[in-house]
């Protein structure tokens, strides 16, 4: 017969685990990769009043920070941004490449709800995806039930991408 | 010869009970009734509650003791989960604050266990980040550059605009340290922390409905003092009517029997 206290012991890990902060790729991993292994230096990118303004209308909220990193070589610039799910945000690499989305790629998820975001079958929607004079993106992003916030998150990131990435000049 | 009472319902002892029982009660609802009715005269919804003993009741007052790192006169304070520039809030942090300095370049370097927040010299946000080798537990100094230890015991320095860190095991750093926080800034900061506060509106409507008392089950205790109100205008109205009758009789007796 099971045992009661074992049972619900393992019960309790599970659900700590399910809410726990999943860390999946750390920043500087995420970047190393997207340059098959020889990272440029971080750059910054400094916000003016209109590019803020630009990114807060694609959020729909306010935007602190007066400067966003980034990394650089070639056509292709990656990004790591950081937007709430429900209540905890999530991490998410962004690669670009001659103005198109190259990789969309959660690094950390902090929510109990909403990973299935995590998955290729959903990221990989975000392949080749490019950005419309209106700031959104050239194609629909079919959703996930359940996951809906965690969604438009990654949406709203990828499009923030693909702007900042417009603001960059060739080296 | 004795005359035997009938045994009727001591309505006049209960009613006595009843109304010494819910005095206290009735009081509240009428006073706290009649300011409600008159908010916008008496600008209650724009008066704030400074009274520290209310404060902690509604729970705004912050949790713990302040962690504060001073800047030459600026104060870095980390107090519940809230990060302040001095006496303004600049973002919530769960996380902990472990340093904070002020770069070669004017940038405010402030250091969590998890995070690295900067700020410029206003106290405006420039950027949060979190880099690899975190945690981190101390922050410091050397020739103006800025040097974070992470729990490993390496060393990393900034760039002077605080864009990429490189090892450096270089010795004798400058680390900040925390402080007692002085209490005139702890009083700022508590008033901060309040954000726009408690309205006095917001206390009465709370005392008028019971909720002051407990968010969950108050409202039954002004639900009682309303049935207590009920049931003393009933026997109240009760009693009044049947003395009225029996007023009413006795007087017919003494007209037509005496």
């Amino acid at each position: 017969m099971l045992n009661p206290i074992l049972f619900f012991a393992g019960l309790l890990c599970l659900s700590t685990s399910v809410l726990a902060e999943n860390i999946y790729q750390t920043a500087d991993s995420f970047v190393s990769e997207s340059f098959a292994g020889t990272a440029p230096d971080a750059e910054v990118l400094g916000l003016s009043a209109d590019l803020k303004k630009q990114i807060e209308d694609i959020l729909s909220h306010s935007y602190t920070g007066q400067r966003i990193r980034y990394w650089y070589s070639g056509e292709r610039s990656v990004w790591v941004l950081e937007e709430i799910g429900k209540t905890k945000p999530i991490t998410v690499g962004i690669v670009i490449n001659k103005q198109k989305i190259e990789i969309v790629k959660v690094l950390a998820f902090r929510e109990s709800r909403g990973w299935e975001v995590k998955y290729p079958f959903f990221t990989g929607q975000f392949t080749q995806a490019g950005l419309t004079a209106e700031h959104t993106l050239d194609r629909s992003i079919d959703g996930i039930s359940g996951a809906t916030l965690s969604v438009r998150a990654l949406t709203k990131l990828a499009r923030i991408a693909l702007l900042l990435d417009q603001q960059l000049k060739p080296p | 010869m004795t005359r035997l009472h009938k045994k009727t319902f001591p309505w006049f002892l209960w009613h006595r009970r009843i109304g010494l029982l819910s005095v206290l009660l009735m009081i509240i609802l009428a006073i706290t009734g009649i300011a409600l009715n008159h908010t916008e005269e008496l600008q209650l919804d724009q008066k704030i509650i400074r009274n520290d003993s209310i404060l902690n009741w509604y729970g705004l007052n912050p949790k713990g003791p302040p962690i504060s790192f001073p800047l030459d006169k600026t104060r870095i304070t980390q107090w519940g989960d809230k990060l302040f520039y001095n006496d303004r809030i600049v973002t919530n942090s769960l996380d902990t604050l472990v340093g904070a300095v002020r770069s070669g370049n004017n940038i405010l370097v402030i250091a969590f266990t998890n995070s690295l927040l900067l700020l410029d010299s206003e106290g405006e946000m420039i950027e949060q980040i979190s880099p690899d080798f975190v945690p981190i537990i101390k922050l410091g100094l050397k020739d103006g550059e800025v040097i974070a230890k992470s729990t490993t015991g390496d060393q990393y320095r900034a760039d002077q605009n605080i864009v990429s860190w490189q090892a450096d095991a270089a010795p004798a750093i400058d680390w900040s340290h925390s402080i007692e926080l002085e209490s005139e800034w702890q009083q700022k900061i508590k008033l901060a922390w309040r954000g726009n506060g408690l309205t006095i509106e917001r206390v009465i409507l709370d005392l008028h409905s019971g909720r002051i008392f407990n968010a969950r089950w108050g409202v039954y205790i002004m639900d009682a003092g309303a049935i207590f109100i009920l049931l003393l205008s009933m026997s109240g109205g009760w009693m009044w009517w049947t003395r009225k009758q029996k007023i009413a009789g006795k007087k017919h007796f003494q007209k037509h029997h005496r």
